[in-house]
């Protein structure tokens, strides 16, 4: 009876004989019978491994189970397999190795629905990971004709400012003189925001060598002083004071020049334009254990809560002429991040913004080296 | 004429290389577009014809090497050799197969292999460009191979046998 019953549940039970065959313990399921149709009775001996290739590898392990000793594991159950019966027809199978009193048993279940459930998650997964490679193989691919694209708008840019530039000199101050001067403003900031996106590009994709990134120093210190003299005319023209908080101190950071300039000239950009006419922008350098801290407090009327969980993500203060590119504060994270440092906005109870990044000492400025 | 024993080998690749469709179209003939995963271990056999001598293909199609899964190299205890199957449109298949070459030595030693690039029939989508495949085919017996097409599918199955026979 209960055999019959294991038969109805598509279970073959096999016994071990000492020689190392398996004799057939009750009704087997029809997918058996046809699989063993060579063999004359159910009370022939068989080897299964020659029906099943697959347990070549499972009845070495399923021999410590019925060897096991008293308290040792009674069952082992084997991954999925597949066989081809006649006809091409796919069986799953999986088999048990019981111990069962004296009895060392083989159980071989047909489990289709096991194995198509199985499948259709796997599959499903593995499909999602392909599509998810492609559509990152495609990004960059258009990533790379964009910078093709931003690269080549940049040339002509020149000769534009080249002639505005001589214009301006020529022309004395008049209404065409006025003009001049907007149209070169107008191509500056152009120029600006193209630099800005190669430069987002150039951070993307180049090759990181970990090696070089790491031994990059630069003096953070210099680094801001220098950022903040270049800003202090653009800041007079709006009425904005650059307030100063920037100690002598061991500045020497993880970090290469040109970028850190960039970085610091973003941040410092961004505060003096937010600013309202007449406002200040404190910048305070400070030090901590391993690193050294940067922030830059202004007046303006601060993030939108809305924007700020992506900020520092692409285009994230939006696309349009107050956003600039976008790219600002996401090449500022980016690039801070590959040096081991971090980059953070908080709102002031006061009103404003306040940005701030740390970066990690060099291994000179905290004496580990030395050591 | 005279029959060899059986010989087990194995199929072993990044996940969606295509081993399986390689196995239906050199034991069946058949091709199918639709992508189906392996689980666990499919296996097939096949009669090889050398001159006097026949040769029993059990062929072990294991599933795909990838983050969802693991291969579970104890399944190679007993191959007497094994195709290496790699993605020409996956460069990244192609690392998948060497690191999965030198875990197989491991086990089974250095045994009759070869490697297979399959997926020829989109040769203008290849990430492999002929510079890394000379380096491949410096160390290697290399096959490119289509199983929708067929191309080279038969090749390579037969010279990985005609190297068993040769041991």
């Amino acid at each position: 009876m209960e055999t019959s019953i294991l038969a109805s549940l598509g279970k073959v039970v096999l016994e071990r004989q000492p020689d190392g065959t398996f004799l057939q313990r009750g009704s087997a399921p029809d997918w058996y019978a046809r699989m063993s149709r060579g063999v004359l009775r159910a009370s022939t001996p068989i080897r299964v491994e020659s029906m099943f290739p697959f347990l070549s590898v499972f009845l070495p392990e399923a021999e410590a189970v019925w060897r096991a000793k008293d308290g040792g594991p009674t069952r082992l159950d084997s991954d999925l397999w597949c066989e081809t019966a006649e006809g091409g027809e796919e069986l799953p199978l999986a088999a048990t190795a019981l111990l069962v009193g004296p009895s060392r048993l083989l159980v071989i279940t047909r489990c289709d629905e096991l194995f198509h459930e199985r499948r259709l998650v796997l599959q499903r997964a593995r499909e999602l990971r392909i599509t998810y490679d492609a559509l990152a193989r495609e990004i960059e691919q258009k990533d790379i004709l964009v910078h093709c694209i931003v690269h080549d708008l940049a040339s002509p840019l020149q000769t534009i400012l080249g002639v505005l530039s001589s214009l301006d000199e020529r022309h004395p101050p008049s209404e065409d003189g006025a003009m001049i001067d907007l149209a070169l403003e107008a191509a500056l900031r152009q120029r600006a925001m193209i630099r800005e996106i190669l430069a987002v590009f150039a951070s993307e994709h180049e090759d990181l060598d970990a090696t070089r990134e790491e031994t990059a120093v630069s003096d953070l210190r210099a680094g801001l002083l220098r950022v903040i003299a270049e800003h202090e005319l653009t800041a007079r023209g709006r009425n904005v004071r650059i307030e100063r908080d920037v100690p002598r101190l061991a500045s020497l950071v993880v970090a290469d020049e040109p970028r850190l300039l960039r970085v610091l000239a973003n941040l410092l950009g961004n505060a003096v334009r937010h600013s309202p006419v007449g406002g200040s922008v404190r910048v305070h350098l400070r030090e901590e254990d391993t690193s050294v801290e940067v922030s830059i407090e202004d007046e303006g009327p601060g993030v939108p809560p809305a924007l700020a969980p992506r900020l520092f993500q692409r285009f994230g203060r939006g696309i349009g002429p107050e956003a600039g590119t976008g790219l600002g504060l996401y090449f500022c994270r980016i690039t801070v991040e590959r040096w081991g440092g971090s980059i953070g906005y908080t709102t002031l109870a006061e009103g404003g913004a306040r940005f701030w990044f740390r970066l990690r000492k060099a291994p000179t400025s905290t004496g580990a080296l030395a050591a | 004429m005279s029959t060899l024993e059986k010989r087990k080998v194995c199929l072993l690749g990044a996940t969606g290389v295509g081993k399986t469709s390689l196995v239906m179209r050199f034991v069946r003939s058949i091709f199918s577009d639709q992508y189906q995963t392996t689980i666990g271990t499919k296996i097939e056999t096949k009669h090889l014809t050398y001159g006097d001598h026949v040769m029993v293909l059990v062929i072990w199609d294991l599933s795909g090497e990838d983050e969802f899964q693991r291969v579970r190299l104890s399944y190679l205890r007993g191959a007497a050799g094994y195709l290496l199957v790699a993605d020409g449109t996956r460069r990244a298949t192609v690392e998948t197969a060497m690191a999965l070459h030198h875990a197989a030595t491991e086990i089974v030693g250095d045994v009759p292999r070869v490697l297979v690039l399959n997926k020829a029939d989109l040769r203008a989508s290849w990430e492999l460009d002929d510079a890394h495949e000379r380096e491949l085919a410096a160390r290697w017996t290399v096959f490119e191979t289509s199983a929708k097409t067929g191309a080279g599918v038969e090749e390579a199955f037969r010279a990985l046998g005609q190297a068993l026979l040769q041991r």
